[in-house]
């Protein structure tokens, strides 16, 4: 990529001088990179490693840490809370991903072929996007009221049926935060999806289709292949996103957080709270990596089966 | 790569079908349906108390009362001057670094590149909500809770942008470089003069992405804050709504000042959004 | 946190148990007249919560920022300021001679929470938030998962006595 023949530069003195334009490449690179380098050390590797030792601690912030080894995970694995928790965080992976994906796929897919009023309908799909999650989490929470205040429950009482306890459901709750994140991140999704089917050119269909190929198949042949990179790309970020999400739940629940009973709370949560309500910094670390570890293994077990084969 | 105009052509072919039609029409409600929460927000934002029950989607007796009450305390203003000069440094400071640290990787040779980048790159598997008790012990100790720069400096350099820029900096011709180190100039110059120019497009990309996530950001902020002087936007909006606690009105009215600005920004520059946001996709 | 105080100001619900700290919230009701009533009692017994809030000044301060503190806690815990919290906020002064006078014992709003405050005890809070949780969780769990009373009650005890219990263990 750039010049690695060692030449000198006649005539010219000094340290600088006796350098070879390699030498100066690497002290160019080096210059450059020294300030954002330390940046990254301090910021994230430090951090990371500060993150693990104090797992192994006891600390409230008021006296010295003490060193407690593995305590901290068994408390937790023996918690019946975190448990809820886990299982909590995955039902947002398991049933938001799926849906946010198949649903801004088959939008992404029919907009693409609007061509009356494209720019108008990408806005519409799109704004979400860019508000705000904590300020349309307040306002999720205020359709999900129960009457008079609600509109969801205004409109179902509109048609007829009965009002739904939504946000104060052991049962409706997670479902209904989960429908605001979706619904937050629906527009990038669709984006990105679009952009994936602009790259496969024309001339694929078009010899698709004079081979006589119907619409399905067409779709299942060559679009969804084609899309695999896009997909996978979409599947990991989702996935990352709502194992770790906090915004909603924070602000929709503010009143009983993480609730009804821990219905909705999710790891990052509980992670809050145990380190800024409960100050116990060690556990709440021993929280931290438990949820590194799970969004890693996750990452990778979908790289991996999503690979190409 | 099929141009929209191609496809738009090749749409033609049947195009008045009563299945487009509807396809069409669905469409353009789901779009409806999507913004209707923004829709109510603004709605309720301009009803009196009294009126807050009645869900008509138009007000009866629209009134701007609740936006003067909200903003008449002044604390909505600092929110929005935090967060916008939070994110406009932060962003700015991403720019420079990030393309900096991008080019360096994809332009320069040296003994330890490849690990430098691997290195970089595999942060992007630390999330940082196991980042921000050590930050927060950090910023404990150095005196940087409740001040701009406890909330700008985890974001400063970014791996995201770094992959990001690299992406497109590999695509800018050598020949070029070269040309203008025989014109003499130093390294920095060739960056600044020859090479960022060259990528534009991407830098747009990433200042957007990166200005739009500082400013909706939540978590670190919350947690780098305890003074509500220097609440970033969404989190004042956070404290003010469960203040406010029943009178939605007012929760409605915050919520909407809180989205005016990046809807505004937004239909101004649409489509260098909508560009930016597909560019980043498929090099990503 | 809504639902309740919700109801109660527009007109659903006929009763809600509730704080000074609301006074200033619900005296913007316009629809109809509320009033205020001691908590019931049961066999006879009487018993209520009461909590307060200090303000403090850290131990670490000193000189001009020392002096400045000691000024504003002198204001803020002035006859003057307490006043004003309680024709703003509602909430009661917490010096007697403010809060006990002929006006507010005889008031229809502070007079029910000022006669409460003869009887109210006030827990220990060693981590309110999870100490709130508890009772939270104690409601919720009769309401939604039909857990007999008894039974929430004596698990809710359980749970705060382990909160406290730990504290004191430091």
């Amino acid at each position: 990529m750039s010049v690695t023949s060692p030449r000198r530069s006649p005539g010219s003195g000094g340290a600088w001088g006796r350098l070879s334009i390699a030498g100066k490449q690497i002290v160019w690179a080096w210059a450059f990179l020294a300030l954002p380098v330390a940046f990254f050390a301090i910021v994230r590797f430090y951090p990371t490693l500060e993150a693990f030792y104090l797992s192994l601690t006891d600390w409230d912030l008021l006296s010295e840490p003490r060193l407690v080894g593995f305590d901290n995970y068994r408390k937790l694995f023996a918690d019946p809370v975190f448990w809820q928790v886990f299982r909590n965080t995955f039902a947002y992976l398991i049933f938001g991903t799926p849906i946010a994906i198949v649903l801004s796929f088959v939008i992404a897919y029919y907009l693409d072929r609007v061509t009356f009023l494209h720019g108008t309908i990408r806005a519409l799909y799109f704004l979400p996007y860019l508000t705000t999650a904590a300020a349309m989490a307040w306002v999720w929470r205020w359709f999900y009221q129960p009457p008079p205040i609600g509109v969801i429950n205004g409109l179902l009482g509109a048609a007829g049926i009965s009002a739904q306890p939504f946000l104060r459901s052991v049962d409706q709750a997670l479902p209904a935060i989960m429908l605001t994140a979706i619904w937050a991140h629906l527009g990038f999704q669709i984006i990105i999806f679009m952009a994936g089917l602009r790259a496969i050119p024309a001339s694929y269909y078009e010899a698709a289709r004079i081979d006589g190929l119907g619409e399905g198949a067409i779709l299942a042949r060559i679009t969804i292949p084609l899309l695999k990179p896009t997909t996978v790309f979409l599947v990991v970020f989702s996935s990352i996103g709502f194992l770790r999400i906090f915004d909603q739940v924070y602000n929709m629940t503010s009143n009983d957080p993480g609730g009804p009973l821990n219905s909705t709370k999710p790891l990052v949560l509980m992670i809050y709270q145990t380190a800024f309500s409960s100050y116990q910094m060690g556990y709440a670390a021993a929280q931290t990596v438990v949820l590194f570890a799970i969004l890693f293994s996750i990452s990778m077990a979908q790289l991996w089966i999503l690979r190409n084969r | 790569m099929s141009t929209h105009s191609e496809r738009g052509a090749f749409a033609v072919y049947g195009n008045l079908r009563p299945g487009r039609i509807v396809a069409w029409t669905i469409l353009f409600l789901g779009g409806i349906v999507m913004v209707t929460p923004l829709l109510f927000m603004f709605s309720t934002s301009l009803k009196s108390a009294g009126h807050v029950y009645d869900l008509r989607l138009i007000p009866e007796q629209p009134t701007l009362a609740n936006y003067v009450k909200v903003l008449s305390d002044g604390r909505f203003a600092r929110w929005f001057l935090n967060s916008t000069l939070i994110a406009t440094l932060v962003t700015l400071s991403c720019l420079f670094f990030d393309s900096l640290v991008a080019y360096t990787l994809a332009k320069f040779t040296f003994p330890g590149r490849r690990l430098v980048f691997l290195a970089i790159l595999s942060t992007l598997m630390i999330p940082t909500e196991m980042l921000v008790i050590p930050w927060y012990l950090m910023a404990s100790k150095l005196g940087w809770i409740d001040t701009y720069w406890g909330i700008m400096f985890p974001g400063l350099v970014t791996a995201f942008g770094v992959f990001l820029m690299r992406q497109f900096f590999e695509t800018v011709p050598n020949d070029f470089l070269e040309a203008a180190r025989i014109d003499g100039l130093n390294e920095f110059a060739i960056w600044w003069k020859v090479a960022l120019p060259l990528v534009t497009p991407a830098l747009s990309a990433l200042a957007i992405f990166t200005f739009l996530g500082n400013w909706t950001a939540f978590f670190w902020p919350l947690i780098v804050t305890t003074d509500p002087f220097l609440y970033t936007l969404p989190v004042g909006l956070s404290s003010f709504a469960v203040e406010q606690s029943i009178q939605w009105e007012l929760i409605m009215t915050g919520a909407a000042l809180a989205t005016l600005p990046t809807l505004a920004i937004f239909l101004f520059f649409q489509r260098y959004i909508v560009r930016g946001v597909m560019l980043a996709g498929v090099k990503g | 946190m809504d639902e309740g105080q919700a109801a109660f100001r527009s007109g659903l619900a006929g009763m809600v148990v509730d704080g000074t700290f609301r006074i200033a919230s619900y005296k913007t009701i316009q629809g109809f007249k509320w009033g205020v009533a001691e908590l019931p009692t049961q066999d006879g017994r009487k018993a209520n919560f009461g909590s307060y809030f200090a303000n403090a000044i850290g131990a670490s301060a000193t000189g001009e920022k020392l002096a400045a503190a000691e000024k504003f806690l002198a204001f803020i815990s002035s006859e003057k300021a307490m006043n004003v919290w309680l024709e703003k906020v509602g909430e009661l002064p917490a010096r007697r001679a403010v809060a006990l006078t002929e006006a507010n014992i005889k008031d229809p709003i502070y007079g029910p929470f000022i006669r409460g405050l003869d009887y109210a005890s006030t827990p220990p809070m060693v981590d309110e938030a999870a100490q709130r949780q508890v009772s939270i969780d104690m409601i919720n769990a009769v309401l939604l998962k039909d857990t007999p009373i008894k039974e929430a009650l004596s698990a809710a005890a359980a749970r705060e006595q382990a909160i406290l219990d730990k504290f004191k263990a430091r």
